[in-house]
């Protein structure tokens, strides 16, 4: 099974499209694991249904997160996933469209690591997406493998 | 032919005055007597009954006595003597103010002299009567009464008018905030439902772009520009419906500002457009002026920027941005450019407006209206004077 670096929790196709296309021509990660929705993004990360057999200790080093998920909201996802011991490390960024302020103070309130506008202009997202990936899996160096479960 | 007899009319043809129906409503008249002479209240109480009431009631002599029945007892009325052993009937008096008992309380009295009828009346006390005048007595009780009975009907009236005042406050709070929240939804629309085509949109195009750069003929990438070139449009449009219904719904934040930090500010984040251009700023110092700053700033931004963007057909183009005349508080930003027909000057600050083509003049048509809610929301006004390739000058005065 290859090492999942990033998760990315989109359920929009477009959006998933474009941001897979933003990452891929910055080579900034070899796998990054798709799920459409909050229940599908909570199984992945407590090995529960489908992804039963998954690897626990093989955590994702980044969560891109939406907030408008169906059936479980991206901020419930971020709450469970903040919450339990064995996910807490992991850093979340939330990529979302909402200029609310509402949602970035939630966010935070939620241990969200960073709260990221989706730009309307595409080369400044592939310049955004770019950074993030770089800072987060080449220089922040975060929790070893295996440290939390 | 008859004329009609003058005269007094007939008992039952006269309205019910408040006396009788007082009378006739009391079936029970409950009194606190205090008075320490049986004679005397003997007298009072033969005095009241003869003029109809129906009596029930205590009789105490004592201060101590006095305050257990007045709290054990509810009572239409108190009449008191004057002197008692040891203590008055203004002691009485001051005793229930104090407990904020509103029982009424009658003075009868053997003399009042001047001294006391002032004491009494600077303590509140307008009913008294003397005791060689007890014929006056049930007069003045039902007085009393009807006094108390009127009372009783404006205070209903009054909390009946506050509660339902206190209602329809509920009412409107609730439609506010229902209002708000819908506000609320229509903002998320706005910035995250509509942005999101458009981000998609600006996202294939800018694929098509780079990725197939090389096979694309001109005009196909051409055309692929032009598409951007819309997107970007119609992302600032809703940028500027977004600035604009937030400025209409924000709270304000009303503090001392100097303007002229404001100004250097917004003009050092023009630069972008303002390069290679000739542009001579005319800055005058400012007072400060009472605003909220960051709504400020976005007026200052619309108005500097229409006057970079107005004047660039101008080889040497002039802003100025000046304190109101005559000591008021505010500013003026006139410039040398295109200008405009003074016909319309109150179309310009509405919404989607604009007097100039897309080809000459960059923008959406939003700006001028951002700028006339935030004053609005200032209880300030904003107002223009302008001729055509003169220039123009925009006058915001805050309150």
């Amino acid at each position: 099974m290859k090492e999942t670096q990033i998760l990315l929790i989109e359920d929009d196709p477009l959006d998933m499209e474009l941001t897979l296309f933003a990452l891929q021509e910055n080579k900034i990660a070899n796998y990054v694991q798709v799920v459409r929705d909050g229940e599908e993004a909570l199984d992945f990360l407590f090995c529960k249904g489908k992804y039963s057999s998954r690897d626990k200790s093989q955590q994702p080093h980044l969560v891109l997160l939406d907030l408008k998920l169906p059936k479980v909201d991206g901020l419930e996802v971020l709450r469970q996933l903040k919450y339990n011991e064995h996910t807490k490390a992991i850093p979340v960024v939330i990529l979302t469209s909402s200029v609310l302020e509402r949602d970035v103070i939630n966010g935070y309130k939620f241990g969200a690591n960073s709260y990221i506008q989706k730009p309307v202009d595409f080369e400044e997202f592939k310049k955004i997406v770019t950074e993030l990936g770089l800072y987060w899996l080449k220089f922040n160096r975060g929790v070893p493998d295996d440290a939390f479960t | 032919m008859r004329l009609p007899k003058l005269g007094k009319p007939k008992i039952d043809e006269r309205l019910p005055d408040r006396n009788e129906k007082i009378i006739k409503n009391q079936d029970l008249l409950r009194v606190l007597f205090i008075e320490d002479d049986p004679n005397d209240l003997e007298l009072i109480v033969y005095n009241l009954e003869e003029n109809g009431y129906k009596l029930e009631y205590d009789c105490v002599d004592q201060e101590s006595d006095f305050l257990d029945y007045i709290e054990a007892n509810t009572y239409d009325i108190i009449i008191a003597d004057f002197q008692l052993p040891g203590w008055t009937g203004l002691d009485a008096y001051k005793m229930l103010k104090e407990i904020d008992n509103n029982t009424p309380l009658l003075l009868v009295t053997g003399a009042v002299g001047n001294d006391r009828a002032v004491e009494c009346l600077k303590e509140g006390i307008s009913d008294y009567i003397l005791k060689d005048n007890l014929i006056k007595l049930p007069l003045e009780v039902s007085r009393i009464l009807q006094e108390r009975l009127l009372k009783t009907e404006h205070e209903q009236v009054d909390s009946q008018l506050i509660e339902s005042l206190k209602q329809d406050i509920t009412k409107c709070r609730v439609e506010l905030e229902l209002v708000n929240k819908e506000f609320e939804t229509f903002t998320y629309l706005v910035s995250h439902d509509l942005r999101g085509p458009i981000r998609h949109i600006s996202g294939f195009n800018n694929i098509v772009l780079s990725k197939y750069e090389d096979q694309l003929p001109d005009d196909a990438k051409n055309y692929l520009k032009k598409i951007n070139d819309s997107v970007e449009n119609m992302n600032d449009l809703i940028g500027g419906l977004l600035i604009l219904s937030r400025a209409g719904y924000r709270e304000m934040n009303v503090k001392p500002v100097d303007l002229i930090d404001t100004v250097n500010e917004v003009i050092q984040e023009l630069e972008p457009d303002i390069e290679g251009r000739d542009i001579e700023w005319k800055i005058d110092k400012f007072h400060r002026v009472e605003c909220d700053p960051d709504m400020i700033k976005i007026v200052i931004t619309n108005l500097l920027s229409n006057a970079v963007k107005f004047t660039n057909k101008k080889e040497h183009a002039v802003i100025a941005v000046s304190p109101l005349p005559d000591g008021k508080h505010g500013f003026v930003v006139s410039d040398n450019g295109v200008g405009f027909d003074m016909k319309n000057h109150d179309r310009i600050f509405n919404v989607f407006q604009r007097l100039h083509k897309k080809e000459d003049f960059e923008g959406t048509g939003v700006g001028l209206a951002i700028v006339y809610k935030i004053m609005a929301k200032h209880n300030g006004c904003v107002w223009a004077e302008a001729q055509v390739d003169k220039g123009a000058t925009f006058y915001v005065e805050l309150p």
